[in-house]
């Protein structure tokens, strides 16, 4: 065996006939026997290889001669013969099928240099050979081989690029053609190269523009190069042929304009080609594989985008005239859908950086001159990828614009509220600080740079979306629709800027009402502990004091002022709150006055301390408060008085009232009051007979501090609704009695009951010691005053003083004073 | 247009609630959403161009509530440049005109391209509202009854719908209100079930598993 394919090789190499080599090759079909394999098993292997070589290019030129198949046709199909011929060889030589391949690739290498192969056979065959190439499975003298086939292969591949202008581009071959070479490029270019090979020496490649050190490898660089020098070729090409007939000056113009149509109806071609290739490759990807990572995909697609964006400014640039008719020119109609999903992908990637970056971030200031950290700093680098995103998108539809860059900014916003919340929960549980006596909340920086951090984020929203190019877009809808219209999307993408900052600011508070909240227990604690231990010596008024400076100095000096201000609605809000908890429970455990006397006091020292009173926009609460404290802190006799005060004020605002009216004179002179019941008018009638029976009862009040003295009283006068009593009433009081404020006088006029034992109540009015003028004059020179009787209310019954009385339900004083009260109200 | 904000808050933090007005072009949504926010009327309006938002406040028993409003164009060409609006709603508005009875058939479309868009966790209640635009029209040129309405939204479990009129102010308001006391309703369901609201974008599924949502400050107070 081995003496025949050796004179196989003998013959080939001293260019005999194939006449006899086809002879010589019939003659081991028929005497090859099975057995054969076992007889060659010792074989070398490299000579086993070198002997395949040999056959195989013996039998490959034996079959191109015979078949006479045109040059890059023949895809590797032999004849039968010498198909078995050797796969024969191939058996009894035990060659492995890489180094089958080998010996393909370069036989094949070889003969393509004068006879033209298919290169769907190399790209086939690269197909079987890179893995072991790249695992070096290979023998080093067989990887050597492989380059040096390569060598010869590559500049016929290059010549096709080259001269790619000249076929049409719609015939089918060519496209086949061109994808192969591609393949092989890519299989070539994912092998490392042996440093000794230069894959494209100058002397083949005098186009190459390659001024690298050592060997050149670079193949994508080559492809350029190559494609150029089509190009470049080409126009020579097209120049050569159409040469000037003559110098005139018409022939060199109808030169140029032949040659502008040649170029102008190449290109035209290749659109029209292009185009549909496009749109065919975009469908399919579009159309494909639903269950791939769409965030791949999705960047992928984008990429193309960018590509195909910037092949069409390219194309706009070369032929302006006729870019119209550009298939290309819409391509973003393609990538509708894909927006929104580039979009969502934008805003992903978003959130999960501001998670990231909340992570990193070590809650210290980004340097001394702010009062944020780094994490805002990263969020608004991270809101300027997305602007940068949207710059490259470069959107050509106005419509399209106007919503997408609605739909940015509310997407950057839920990225806010994202970062917000991320930032609350990195904080939340910081502060909280245990000693021995208590378990509290402080307030510390990072608390204090969360909320800063939120804030500067917030501050930049604006700015931000104006960079978005939104007075550009509305300018072209105005352009394009009509400026009513541009300015209603202005109007929205207005709306949706202030909505956005809007909702970060709520997210803002929300953070600050948590600060408050916490600090709320500790607050309450310590008004508790004051209001209890109130004549004792107790320092928890301090400490209370203490807390609320120590935290809110805290956040005075790290929060602006706005949020400071906002800090410190919250506090009296809370702190309103906390004490209407406080007063509701203690007075169901019905706690002395002192209790509430004595959380007043300390209530209005905070005022004092920490509240500007000119800042007073939500005091109504504090006020309402304060008050509520003011009434369950007094003493019952004081309490009851305090109703009378309050329905002298209400029996002001009393005009024609239905029980009548009273006139009456009075004066100080000294410590002697003088009071003159002149009379009375329309007294409410009371008997069956229309009129009444009526006197007056005079009342000083508060009642406790003018003991001893008489409720001077008229006499009754008869059956008359306009009764004149021209009573006078002298009464000396003491200095101290004298002095006492908010003294009032209480006029009662009642129905004598004829048995006296029942006298009914027609109306009562009210006179300020305040209100009676100190004078020597005599009584009768003074004007009368005209009082207007009236009664307790509904709604004096339901006012805080009396509902305080209510309260006191083992209150002797003020169960009393209830009784009567309520008959005085009548019904 | 009269500017929509009707109060700026300062202090105290509102319930925001997103709502999308969905319905074919023409059946009045920017009415709608005009008539509502800033109590007007145009009858010569134009197309709205992609989508136009507007807020307005609202008082629900006490509570208020900041309605983001986000009207869409109903013609199909705008269909992308609205759908993306969808995630995150806290309230759907299904809108058509009685005039006009190819605009009632397309309800359900609308419906589906909703839930399609708008990541909403499967097999949960969403507050829908079906609204019937158009009632000032004569009685002759009337398309679709109430009682039709009724039944369709009975048959798809859809349990807040009302007709008004964008053009004399019939029941706009109560629209609103009818909208957002429903959603009140569903919430207060889901916050004893799980209040499991996250806000991730799952770019896998069209219909992720859960709800999105722009207003966090919506749901957690």
């Amino acid at each position: 065996m081995t003496k025949l394919v050796k004179e196989i090789a003998v013959t080939a190499t001293t260019g005999q006939h194939e006449n006899e080599l086809i002879g010589i090759a019939k003659i081991p079909l028929n005497t090859i026997p099975a057995a054969g394999m076992t007889m060659c098993s010792g074989k070398n292997n490299q000579v086993a290889e070198q002997e395949h070589r040999h056959m195989l290019r013996i039998i490959l030129l034996h079959e191109l001669e015979m078949s006479k198949v045109a040059p890059h046709w023949w895809c590797g199909t032999f004849s039968p013969q010498g198909e078995q011929l050797l796969t024969q060889h191939i058996a009894q030589s035990g060659l492995t099928p890489t180094e089958v391949a080998l010996c393909q690739w370069s036989v094949f290498a070889g003969i393509h240099q004068n006879h033209a192969l298919s290169f769907t056979l190399f790209s086939n065959l690269l197909d079987k050979l890179v893995k072991p190439l790249q695992t070096g499975a290979v023998l080093e003298e067989d990887v050597k081989l492989f380059w040096d086939a390569t060598k010869k292969l590559l500049p016929s591949c290059f010549s096709v690029i080259r001269k790619i202008r000249k076929k049409s581009a719609s015939e089918k071959t060519t496209m086949k053609q061109v994808t192969e070479i591609l393949k092989i490029f890519n299989h070539i270019n994912s092998l490392e190269p042996l440093p000794s090979t230069d894959l494209f020496p100058l002397v083949l490649y005098p186009w190459v523009t390659y001024n690298g050190e050592g060997p050149n490898c670079n193949i994508p660089a080559t492809l350029n190069d190559a494609v150029a020098q089509g190009a470049n070729d080409w126009m020579n090409h097209i120049l050569e042929n159409n040469k000037r007939a003559d110098e005139t000056d018409i022939s060199k113009l109808q030169n140029l304009n032949q040659i502008i149509h040649l170029v102008r109806s190449d290109l035209q071609k290749a659109i029209e080609f292009y185009d549909k290739l496009f749109q065919d490759g975009y469908n399919s990807l579009t159309n494909g594989d639903a269950n791939a990572n769409p965030l791949i995909e999705g960047t992928s697609l984008f990429e193309l985008y960018l590509a195909i964006q910037r092949f069409t400014t390219l194309g706009i640039g070369l032929c302006p005239a006729d870019c119209d008719s550009f298939h290309i020119k819409n391509f973003h109609l393609w990538f509708h859908r894909g927006v929104a999903q580039w979009l969502d992908i934008a805003v992903y990637k978003a959130l999960q950086r501001i998670e990231k970056a909340v992570e990193l971030d070590k809650l210290v200031h980004v340097d001394n001159t702010v009062k944020y950290s780094s994490s805002a700093v990263d969020t608004l680098t991270i809101f300027y990828q997305v602007k940068v995103f949207w710059q490259q998108l470069n959107w050509p539809d106005v419509e399209g614009c106007y919503t997408f860059i609605a739909k940015i900014i509310d997407d950057i916003c839920r990225c806010c509220v994202f970062y917000a919340d991320k930032m609350s929960a990195k904080v939340d549980g910081m502060g909280d600080v245990q000693d021995i006596y208590e378990k509290k909340f402080e307030v510390t920086n990072e608390w204090c740079l969360a909320i800063n951090n939120i804030d500067y984020v917030r501050e930049t929203l604006e700015p931000f979306t104006r960079d978005l190019g939104m007075e550009e877009v509305i300018r072209k809808i105005s352009e394009l629709k009509s400026p009513v219209e541009a300015q209603r999307c202005e109007h929205t993408l207005e709306n949706v800027i202030a909505n956005a900052i809007d909702t970060v600011r709520n997210k803002i508070i929300e953070l600050l009402e948590t600060v408050v909240s916490k600090m709320a227990p500790a607050m309450k604690r310590l008004l508790i502990e004051g209001a209890e231990l109130c004549n004792q010596d107790s320092n928890s008024v301090d400490r209370l004091m203490m807390y609320v400076d120590n935290n809110l100095s805290t956040l005075h000096r790290e929060l602006n002022e706005e949020n400071f201000n906002r800090t410190l609605e919250i506090v009296w809000d809370m702190l309103s709150d906390t004490l209407g908890e406080i007063i509701q429970l203690n007075l169901d455990k019905r706690r002395p006055p002192s209790f509430f006397d004595n959380l007043r006091k300390t209530l209005n020292l905070m005022l004092g301390s920490f509240k500007n009173p000119a800042d007073c926009d939500n005091c109504d609460a504090l006020r309402r408060t304060e008050q509520i404290l003011r009434i369950n802190g007094l003493e019952t006799a004081d309490l009851i008085h305090q109703v009378h005060l309050d329905l002298t004020e209400q029996f002001k605002q009393v005009k024609d009232s239905p029980y009548g009216e009273i006139s009456v004179r009075s004066k100080f002179e000294g410590n002697t009051l003088t009071i003159e019941v002149m009379n009375a008018r329309n007294l409410m009638a009371m008997d069956s007979n229309g009129a009444c029976d009526a006197f007056v009862r005079v009342h000083l009040l508060p009642e406790h501090k003018f003991s001893g003295h008489d409720k001077p009283k008229t006499k009754t006068h008869n059956k008359t609704q306009f009764p004149l009593f021209d009573e006078k009433f002298v009464i000396k009081l003491n200095p101290e009695q004298r002095q006492i404020e908010d003294a009032i006088l209480l006029f009662s006029v009642k129905d004598k009951d004829l048995l006296g034992y029942n006298n009914q109540y027609i109306g009562e009015a009210f006179l300020h010691f305040k209100d009676i003028e100190d004078t020597t004059q005599p009584i009768n020179c003074l004007p009368q005053v005209h009082l207007q009787l009236s009664r307790p209310t509904d709604t004096t019954m339901t006012s805080d003083t009396v509902r305080a009385l209510e309260r006191r339900l083992g209150d002797k004083q003020a169960k009393e004073f209830l009784r009567k009260f309520k008959q005085r109200k009548g019904s | 247009m009269a500017s929509p904000r009707t109060s700026v808050r300062s202090r105290h933090k509102n319930t925001l609630l997103k709502v999308v007005i969905l319905g074919d072009g023409g059946v009045g949504k920017s009415c709608l959403m005009n008539r509502f926010v800033s109590n007007q009327f145009d009858e010569h309006s134009f197309h709205t161009i992609g989508v136009e938002f507007l807020n307005r406040d609202i008082d629900i028993d006490g509570e208020t509530y900041t309605l983001q409003i986000w009207d869409t164009a109903g013609q199909e060409r705008f269909k992308t440049l609205r759908t993306p609006f969808y995630r995150g709603s806290d309230i759907c508005m299904l809108t058509y005109s009685i005039d006009d009875r190819t605009s009632f058939n397309n309800v359900e479309m609308w419906q589906d391209e909703f839930l399609y868009y708008a990541d909403v966790k499967e097999n949960t209640q969403f507050p829908f509202i079906v609204v019937g635009n158009k009632s000032d029209v004569a009685s002759e040129e009337r398309e679709v009854s109430q009682l039709e309405m009724e039944t369709w939204c009975n048959e798809n479990s859809i349990t807040s719908y009302i007709e008004t009129s964008a053009k004399n102010a019939t029941n706009v308001q109560e629209a609103f209100k009818l909208a957002v006391q429903h959603w009140l309703r569903l919430e207060t369901r889901a916050d004893r079930n799980a209040p499991l609201i996250n806000d991730t974008v799952n770019l896998k599924s069209k219909h992720s598993k859960n709800r999105t949502s722009c207003c966090i400050g919506a749901t957690d107070d």
